[in-house]
C-alpha cells in the first residue's frame, strides 16, 4: 500500500511539472491551475505516505536519509502552495518546485532504501519530530528562496508582469521565504541543542553539521539585517540566498559524505 | 546614495553627538556585526575542512608526511579553531557588539510610542538579548563546567568522577548502579508465526579418507558429475548424483508405503537422492538429522555399496543478533545512607540532581560483561541561561518573522522604521 501511495505522489509531481513547463511557453489560465493541482495532489500524496509511514513503524518517520528526502519532497511544494495561495504565482516557481520534488523522490527511491528500519538508541526521542521537521521546513523554504533568486538574476529587469515571473515579484518571494526559514531554521537549531543536551549532556559540541547550521543561519541573518535594516535590494540579495541554500545543502548532505561528526544519519 | 553614506547617515540620525571615535558606536553598527558574522562564519567552515583537535593525531598516525603543513596549521591556531584564543576573541566581540545594540536600542525602546514599531523593536531586542544570553552561557560553561565518566558495576557506588583533563572530581553526594540493562528490538521475523531461519542445504559427497566431503548445493533434478578424487584411483569412473525429492519433515505412510511430509517446518528434512554410475543405480533417502543412517527409495534395488557417502547438511544460520533498542542503568542517589532518588536512565533519559546530569553512555559493546555501564556526568551552571536565551531568540524571531517589508503589492525599498 505505502508503495502505491509513494507512486501516486510521483506521477502527481511529474503532471504537475510537465503541465507547468507547458504552461510557462504557452500560457493559459486551465494549464497553470491544473499544475498547481497536480502539486496539491502530490503533496496530499507525501502526507498520506508520511502518515501511513508513521502509524507502520509506531514513530516519526523522519529518521533516515530516505524518510528525509521524502519530506523534503514535501515541505518545498508546500511552501511554493503557500504562497501561490498568497498571490505570489509566477509559473517559473511551480515549474521548478515541481521539479525539484519529482528528482528528490526519484533520487529517494533510486539510492535509498525505503525499507522501515528500527531505530538505534539515539534516536528514540520526541525533539527528534521536532528537529528535523522544523529544519526540513526550513530548508524548503530556502529551496524556494533559492529558485526565486534564480529567477530574479534570470528576469528580464522590466517591471512588466510576465507569466513566467518578474523581478519585483522574486524579489518579494525571496524575501518572504527566507524570513519564514529563517524562522524554522531557528526552531531547528534550538530544538537540536535541547536534544543534544538530552542525550549527550552537551546543547552544542561543534559537530560539522552543527557547525554548517551555524554558518547557514548567519548567512540568513546578513540577509535579513541587509534587507530589513539597510534596505540592500537587487542582486546581491539574490547572491546572498544563492549562498545560504549552498550551505543548506553542505548541511544537509555535504556533511554526511565530506566530514566525520556525531549526526551520522546517511549511513 | 552608497551604503557608505546610508550608514552615516543612519548613524547621524540614531546618535547626533557621535564623536570621532566612539567605541559604542563602532560596536553597535550594522558593518561592524555584518563583518564580525563573515568573519565567524568563514572560521567555523575552515574548521570543518581542517582536522581538528584528536583527529589531528589520527591523521598523523595515517600520514606520517602530514606533520609538516599540520605544525604550521596548528601554530597558526587552525587545529583547534573552537578553542583557539582568537576564534574565543571572535565570539566575545560579537558579544559585546551585541550589548552595545542592546543597550541603545532599550533606551530607544522606551523614548517610543506604543505599537506596531515598539512591538517590532521589543521582537529585535529578544532575539538579541537571547544571543547574547546562549554566548554568556558559553562563557559560563567555559569556566566553570565539569565533565567527566563514570564506570559502575551493579551494587556499586562512587561519590566521585573522572574529569575529561584526567582529575579527580568530588560529588556532594553518593551515586550507586543498582541494575544495567539491555533492551532489544524483537528478532527481525520472530513476530510472524510461520516466520523461519534461513536454511542453507548441502549435499556432500565424502570418498574414504576425506574429511568433509566436496558439498554442493541441493537443487531438484540438477546432476552433478561427482568424480573421484586422484588418491582413489580404483574406482576411477565418473559418477552422476542428482536429488529427486526433498521433504523438510520425513515421514513414512505405513498403509502405502509412501513418503510424505508431516509438516512444512524443517522437523525431519530429507532428500532423496539417485547415485549413477558404472554398473550401479541407486535411489536412497538421507536425513539431515541422521547422518549416519540412510535408507534405499522403497522399491529401489536395496543394498548396493556406494564407493563413497552422501550426506544431506543442512545449516540452521543463527538468527541475526537483534538489535538493541536501548540500554537502561536504574541509578540512586544516597546522602549517607539514605536513597533520596532512584532513577532508570539510558540515551535521551538522563539523571538530573543537584546541579549535575548522569547520562548513558556507553556498556560493554562486546556484551560479554554485561553488569557494568558507562555514564557521563556533566555540571554546567550554564544550561539556564542558554535556555533562557533560547524561549528569547524562539519568541523574538517569531515576533520579527511576522514583519512584512515587502510584498508584490508593495514598494521593495520601503524601510523599517525601527
Ligand atoms: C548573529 C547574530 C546577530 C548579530 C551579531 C546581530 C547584530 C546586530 C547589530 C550590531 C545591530 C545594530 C544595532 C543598532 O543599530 O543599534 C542589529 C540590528 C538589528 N538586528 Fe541583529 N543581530 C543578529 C541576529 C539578528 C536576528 C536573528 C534578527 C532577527 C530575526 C535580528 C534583527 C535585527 C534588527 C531588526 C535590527 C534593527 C533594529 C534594532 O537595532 O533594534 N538580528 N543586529
Amino acid at each position: 500500500m505505502l508503495n502505491q501511495v509513494f507512486d501516486v505522489a510521483l506521477v502527481a509531481y511529474v503532471l504537475a511539472l510537465l503541465l507547468a513547463a507547458v504552461n510557462l511557453f504557452a500560457p493559459r489560465r486551465l494549464l497553470d491551475a491544473l499544475a498547481t493541482a497536480g502539486l496539491a495532489v502530490g503533496v496530499l500524496a507525501v502526507t498520506v505516505y508520511l502518515g501511513a509511514r508513521w502509524v507502520a513503524a509506531g514513530r516519526a518517520p523522519f529518521s533516515n536519509m530516505f524518510e528525509s528526502l521524502v519530506l523534503f519532497a514535501w515541505t518545498i511544494p508546500l511552501v511554493q502552495l503557500v504562497l501561490r495561495a498568497r498571490g505570489l504565482m509566477p509559473a517559473a516557481m511551480t515549474t521548478t518546485t515541481a521539479l525539484l520534488a519529482v528528482l528528490l523522490l526519484v533520487y529517494a527511491s533510486a539510492f535509498h532504501s525505503s525499507e522501515i528500519q528500527p531505530l538505534m538508541p539515539a534516536l528514540r526521542s520526541n525533539w527528534l519530530t521536532f528537529h528535523v521537521l522544523s529544519c526540513l521546513l526550513g530548508y524548503g523554504a530556502f529551496a524556494v528562496s533559492c529558485l526565486a533568486s534564480l529567477g530574479y538574476l534570470g528576469a528580464s529587469r522590466e517591471a512588466r508582469p510576465t507569466p513566467s515571473g518578474n523581478q519585483e515579484l522574486f524579489a518579494a518571494i525571496m524575501t518572504r521565504t527566507v524570513s519564514f526559514g529563517f524562522l524554522f531554521l531557528t526552531v531547528g537549531i534550538v530544538t537540536g541543542a535541547v536534544w543534544a543536551n538530552v542525550a549527550w549532556g552537551t546543547y552544542w559540541s561543534w559537530d560539522p553539521k552543527e557547525t554548517w547550521s551555524l554558518i547557514t543561519w548567519l548567512i540568513y541573518a546578513v540577509f535579513l539585517h541587509g534587507r530589513y535594516l539597510r534596505g540592500w535590494t537587487g542582486r546581491r540579495m539574490a547572491w546572498l540566498s544563492i549562498l545560504g541554500f549552498l550551505s543548506v545543502l553542505v548541511t544537509y548532505v555535504g556533511v554526511n559524505y565530506l566530514m566525520k561528526g556525531l549526526h551520522s544519519y546517511a549511513s | 546614495m552608497n551604503a557608505n553614506e546610508q550608514e552615516q547617515r543612519s548613524d547621524d540620525r540614531r546618535e547626533p553627538a557621535a564623536r570621532p571615535f566612539d567605541a559604542v558606536a563602532l560596536l553597535s553598527s550594522m558593518r561592524f556585526a555584518v563583518g564580525l558574522v563573515i568573519a565567524i562564519a568563514a572560521a567555523c567552515a575552515v574548521a570543518t575542512l581542517l582536522p581538528q583537535g584528536p583527529a589531528v593525531a589520527e591523521r598523523l598516525q595515517h600520514d606520517p608526511e602530514a606533520g609538516r603543513w599540520l605544525k604550521r596549521l596548528a601554530a597558526a591556531g587552525l587545529t583547534n579553531v573552537f578553542s583557539a584564543w582568537w576564534f574565543i576573541g571572535l565570539l566575545t566581540t560579537l558579544g559585546a557588539s551585541l550589548a552595545a545594540c542592546v543597550a541603545r536600542r532599550v533606551k530607544a525602546l522606551g523614548a517610543s510610542a506604543a505599537g506596531r514599531t515598539r512591538r517590532r523593536m521589543a521582537g529585535t531586542l529578544c532575539v538579541h538579548v537571547g544571543l547574547l544570553l546562549t554566548l554568556l552561557g558559553g562563557v559560563i560553561r567555559l569556566g566553570w563546567s565539569e565533565r567527566g565518566t563514570i564506570q559502575l558495576r551493579e551494587g556499586e557506588q562512587v561519590a566521585f568522577f573522572n574529569t575529561d583533563d584526567q582529575r579527580r572530581a568530588d560529588l556532594p553526594f553518593t551515586l550507586q548502579l543498582v541494575k544495567f540493562e539491555i533492551e532489544r528490538y524483537p528478532a527481525p521475523g520472530a513476530s510472524t508465526a510461520t516466520a523461519q531461519p534461513a536454511h542453507a542445504e548441502m549435499l556432500a559427497i565424502q570418498w574414504p579418507g576425506e574429511d568433509a566431503g566436496e558439498e554442493g548445493p541441493v537443487e531438484i533434478g540438477v546432476a552433478r558429475e561427482v568424480k573421484p578424487p586422484a588418491s582413489a584411483s580404483a574406482t576411477n569412473q565418473d559418477w552422476r548424483v542428482t536429488v529427486l525429492r526433498r521433504v523438510p519433515d520425513f515421514v513414512v505412510d505405513t498403509n502405502t508405503r509412501t513418503v510424505q511430509s508431516r509438516s512444512a517446518q524443517m522437523v525431519n528434512p530429507a532428500i532423496l537422492v539417485r547415485a549413477f554410475g558404472p554398473g550401479v543405480a541407486v535411489e536412497r533417502w538421507l536425513f539431515a538429522r541422521y547422518p549416519d543412517f540412510d535408507m534405499d527409495a522403497l522399491g529401489a534395488h536395496q543394498g548396493q555399496p556406494l564407493p563413497f557417502k552422501m550426506l544431506y547438511r543442512v545449516l540452521v544460520n543463527a538468527p541475526e543478533k537483534p538489535r538493541s533498542k536501548t540500554f537502561k542503568s536504574t541509578l540512586r542517589i544516597l546522602h549517607g545512607a539514605t536513597v533520596v532518588r532512584e532513577q532508570t536512565i539510558e540515551v535521551n533519559a538522563p539523571l538530573l540532581y543537584g546541579g549535575y546530569g548522569f547520562y548513558q553512555a556507553t556498556y560493554d559493546a562486546s556484551e560479554e560483561d554485561l553488569s557494568w555501564t558507562g555514564l557521563l556526568v556533566v555540571r554546567d551552571p550554564g544550561v539556564p541561561v542558554v535556555y533562557l536565551g533560547f524561549v528569547l531568540l524562539l519568541a523574538g524571531v517569531t515576533v520579527t518573522a511576522c514583519w512584512r517589508v515587502d510584498g508584490a503589492s508593495r514598494p521593495a525599498k520601503e524601510k523599517v522604521p525601527c
